[in-house]
């Protein structure tokens, strides 16, 4: 199960029901002879945990981007199965449903890769190039705290020790100079992509890969270059 | 005459007393429905005497503002004086020729109670001047009587001149009417009222064109209407904000000393500590009702008179937010009042029977949570008071900083942040309700130690750059703290973790160095002290890192600690020794002004810029480190130090404290902000503090203007890192990292 608020949820009282161990926010899993163990990361990315599940079945969630889904090669089939409801779980009642509008981009908390915007971005004019990148790359769009306060972006984009934590594949961090409450919300992304002007922001330390110039000249081309290989 | 006199003034003096004293215990009973008083914390009777003769007889802080100090104080003499000239009001009831024993008649006792009636008078016009200027009609939010009771108010000032000139007036008459028994063959009784009664002498001779007999009735009148106005007044003290008269005596005797800053109470139900490693089954965690407060508390609230000195140097108040320390001291109080009945109907019901006799609109009362809910859109706190689902709005509560500005100003001591602290702890612990960002910072303190949720094992990487080895315990093999170390190095996790603070700690450390102090840090031992955990009011994340800090420190046999952090100070100094932690403990500021003191460091290379120092409230306000700071940034040559305007005591919050640190700033406008355009306007290039949680804020402010290219090279940076750019220049790492 994916290790969301919700599979998280429903993986606990899935194993309580099955009697089973659980492992969750798991980055990997592998069955040894019939045992299930699986590695997780704990203190923010400083060790990797691996744990095995003693009693089976085992039940284990998985960070959002840890692994890519296949496709399974059973088919499914419906079952029907008929469940008795409480009146008390009809107590309530769902009046309307309101869905959630859409900004087209992959959610940010889950996406496998994310562009985000700092300070450096300039103004709220100045982030439109942050999101014309992530929609080259079809990429999540994020916002330091300095970026959501000044009200350029809105705040339920804010990556950090108060906005997300995310995890992606790929984070390229513009204009972000990288103080601490900003790295407690990304430092445990895969390969991290760092653009600012200046070579002293403290995010190049975590960066795989550094670009020391101004955001409004490499973005760009970094679009014109997706759309160029994108043909 | 002398009789009708007599009964009319005793069925008034009977009535009006018994009405009064009626509401008084009303009151009282009121307060026995609350908690009591934190089992320990008995009031020290030599601290309490001194704090009655300094705040109530001195009127300490009240003379920290001077207009309204002087005219208070003219006002407070001027009614303890009074009493002499009521007593012989009543006296006069009795005998028309009643005067005190001994001094009664001597000219100079005339003189100085008619100049201190005199003095209240010009008081009032002052306070007239004061509320006509100060109105919260032109100056709003920023008028310091903006959402106080403004019609009590104006009538207070008209009740204190009419008991002044009654009295005046009735002495005048009396003058004439002993005048008139003077002529009628009774010249052996004594005289009074003939000398150094200048006011009422005036009197006097404005009645006596009226003739002989109308004074005596005259004299008569004006007596029994002074008596009724003052009595009259009484009973609307006891049933206004004006209360103080009376409360703020046990409140100022009852309150925390030295004052309620620094170390915050732990929790307590019933009077008793609550342990939180088996916590019994009906302990309260915190405030969740209004009962829920000690009596301490509800005398807290009654006593406020509304004078606004605490808004008006709140940091969530001058930024627009909903909280406003005086406001929520009044609508606890008002709501105290609402919920009055049904409280004493329950508590006064007897065993086993229901509650009887409530009225609907306490009961309604009291069905009120105390605190609201997060996004209660009918939440308000403007000119009409407070409104929304709860007695307190969840943002009015969410938004104190704890910096303390209001306890520093409250003349008559109220602890406004324990009271928030205290609602905090019930809405953490028992609802589970807060700020939901900061349970990101509450999860890492609780699995990683540290608030971002670095882990132990990075503590040691600040140290690295350095030229020299930092000696860690353990490291040699010692389980103890050798004896040739001095100092405990606590570190803290911004010293360790952040990299503006890293700096911070390498400029400590190469100072301590310099300076021939041997010090050990613990390293991966260190864990976050639990401040901002016990300020959002999770006192069970406190107390499991205190007792877990504690518990290290003693095994290595700590003794002195040295801290960079303002906030680690308060919490190893004043409130470990709660959890039995018992150590001397140093800020770096006082440590490195003592070594320059004692010229173990020299500055020498000159450092020219001009400086603002920025007092950390929880170095300044709450721990009174205020020179050792500025004795460091003194010594610098070169340096020149402007203060900003707001500045010490009245230090303006950074914005960080509180947890405030660890929570989204979306109401109003930003305190950071506020605070750094100060430092700003003073033309500072270096803007210097001693915590590094303000230096953050204070770097996020002066980077904004940057941004729009103003404040250009003004660089925010700790003090020890000017003094270090003196004794060693060669270290000087001048570009300060933006945060983002």
């Amino acid at each position: 199960m994916t290790s969301g608020p919700e599979g998280k949820d429903v993986a606990a009282r899935v194993a309580v029901r099955l009697n089973a161990g659980i492992i969750p926010d798991a980055t990997k899993v592998s069955v040894d002879g019939g045992t299930v163990s699986a590695v997780q990361t704990v203190f923010a990315g400083r060790f990797q945990a691996t744990s095995q599940v003693l009693r089976a079945p085992a039940v284990v969630t998985m960070r959002p981007n840890a692994t890519s889904a296949e496709a399974a090669p059973a088919s499914a089939s419906v079952e029907s199965v008929d469940v008795a409801v409480s009146d008390a779980a009809k107590g309530a009642k769902v009046d309307s449903r309101e869905p959630k509008v859409s900004s087209g981009r992959p959610e940010l908390t889950d996406a496998a890769m994310v562009v985000a915007g700092g300070r450096g971005v300039g103004s709220e004019d100045g982030f439109g190039v942050i999101e014309k990148t992530a929609d080259a790359l079809g990429a999540a769009v994020g916002a330091s705290r300095t970026v959501t306060d000044q009200h350029w972006a809105p705040h339920e984009l804010q990556v950090g020790q108060t906005g997300k934590t995310v995890a992606p594949s790929l984070y390229l961090a513009a204009g972000i100079s990288g103080a601490i409450q900003h790295r407690a919300g990304m430092q445990s992304s895969k390969t991290i992509v760092v653009v600012n002007k200046d070579a002293k922001a403290p995010l190049f330390q975590i960066a795989d890969f550094g670009v020391v110039g101004d955001l409004h000249a490499v973005l760009p081309a970094l679009v014109d270059e997706v759309a160029k290989r994108k043909g | 005459m002398m009789a009708v006199r007599f009964i009319l003034g005793l069925l008034l003096t009977v009535v009006c007393l018994g009405i009064a004293g009626r509401r008084l215990m009303f009151l009282y009973r009121l307060g026995r429905t609350a908690q009591p008083l934190q089992g320990d914390r008995r009031p020290d009777t030599g601290a309490a005497v001194k704090a009655e003769l300094l705040e109530v007889a001195g009127q300490r802080k009240l003379l920290r503002w001077t207009v309204p100090g002087v005219a208070h104080f003219a006002v407070f003499w001027g009614f303890m004086v009074l009493l002499f000239t009521v007593l012989e009001a009543f006296g006069g009831l009795v005998n028309s020729r009643f005067q005190i024993p001994f001094f009664g008649n001597w000219a100079w006792f005339g003189f100085v109670e008619d100049l201190f009636a005199m003095l209240c008078v010009a008081a009032i016009a002052a306070f007239v001047a004061i509320r006509i200027k100060e109105a919260p009609a032109g100056l709003g939010r920023r008028s310091r009587f903006f959402g106080s009771h403004l019609g009590p108010a104006w009538f207070v000032l008209f009740m204190i001149f009419n008991v002044v000139w009654t009295l005046l007036a009735y002495r005048g008459a009396s003058i004439n009417a002993q005048r008139v028994n003077e002529l009628a063959g009774t010249p052996d009784a004594p005289l009074k009222f003939l000398q150094g009664a200048f006011a009422s002498q005036w009197f006097a001779s404005l009645f006596h064109p009226l003739g002989e007999s109308t004074n005596e009735i005259l004299e008569t009148v004006l007596l029994l209407l002074s008596l009724a106005v003052l009595l009259g007044f009484t009973i609307f003290v006891t049933y206004s904000k004006h209360l103080h008269i009376f409360l703020s005596i046990p409140n100022v005797a009852f309150a925390r000393r030295p004052r309620a800053l620094g170390a915050l109470q732990p929790v307590y139900s019933g009077g008793k500590k609550v342990d939180f490693e088996d916590p019994g089954d009906d302990d309260l965690m915190g405030v969740g009702k209004i009962e829920d407060f000690t009596w301490k508390g509800l005398l807290d609230f009654g006593t406020c008179t509304e004078c606004g000195r605490c808004q008006s140097q709140c940091p969530a108040w001058n930024t627009d937010k909903p909280l406003s320390p005086k406001v929520l001291m009044m609508t606890l109080r008002d709501h105290a009042l609402a919920k009055a009945p049904y409280l004493l109907a329950t508590k006064e019901a007897p065993e086993g029977t229901e509650p009887t006799g409530i009225p609907e609109a306490a009961a309604t009362e009291a069905e009120k949570p105390l605190v609201g809910p997060m996004g209660d859109e009918s939440a308000r706190v403007d000119e009409h008071g407070v409104s929304g689902e709860g007695v307190v709005p969840f943002d009015m509560l969410w938004s104190c900083t704890t910096c303390g500005a209001c306890v520093e100003q409250c003349p008559v001591d109220i602890e406004h942040v324990d009271h928030i602290v205290d609602m905090r702890r019930y809405q953490v612990l028992m609802e589970s309700a807060f700020p939901e960002e900061a349970g990101i910072m509450l999860r890492n303190l609780e699995h990683a130690g540290d608030p971002w949720g670095l882990g132990a094992s990075m503590r040691l990487e600040w140290a690295e750059p350095l030229d020299f080895e930092v000696r860690v315990f353990g490291a040699a093999g010692e389980d103890q703290i050798p004896d040739d170390v001095d100092y405990l190095y606590w570190v803290g996790c911004a010293g360790a973790l952040d990299d503006t603070a890293k700096r911070t700690a390498r400029a400590v450390a190469t100072l301590l160095h310099e300076a021939g102090v041997e010090f050990m840090v613990l390293g991966e031992g260190e864990t976050c002290t639990g401040d901002p955990a016990r300020r959002m009011g999770h006192e069970f994340l406190f107390q499991m890192l205190a007792m877990q800090n504690v518990e290290t420190l003693n095994e290595v046999g700590a003794k002195r600690i040295v801290v960079t952090c303002a906030h680690c100070y308060n919490t190893l100094a004043n409130e470990y020794p709660q959890v039995g932690g018992h150590y001397e403990v140093v800020h770096h500021t006082t440590l490195l002004a003592r070594l320059v003191a004692e010229k173990r460091l020299t500055p020498v290379a000159r450092v020219d810029a001009s400086v603002t120092y920025h007092d950390p409230c929880y170095l300044g306000r709450h721990n009174r480190i205020f020179a050792a700071p500025r004795e460091v940034l003194g010594a610098v040559p070169g340096a020149t130090l402007t203060e900003m305007p707001r500045t010490r005591e009245r230090s303006f919050c950074c914005g960080a404290g509180g947890a405030r640190m660890w929570m989204d700033e979306t109401l109003g406008t930003r305190i950071n902000q506020n605070r750094a355009d100060e430092a700003i306007e003073t033309s500072a290039s270096l803007v210097t503090a001693a915590c590094p949680f303000c230096i953050t804020m204070l770097s996020d402010g002066v980077a904004q203007r940057q941004q729009e290219g103003r404040a250009v090279g003004v660089e925010v940076t700790d003090v020890a890192e000017v003094l270090l750019r003196s004794i060693r220049p060669d270290l000087a790492d001048a570009a300060a990292a933006v945060p983002d």
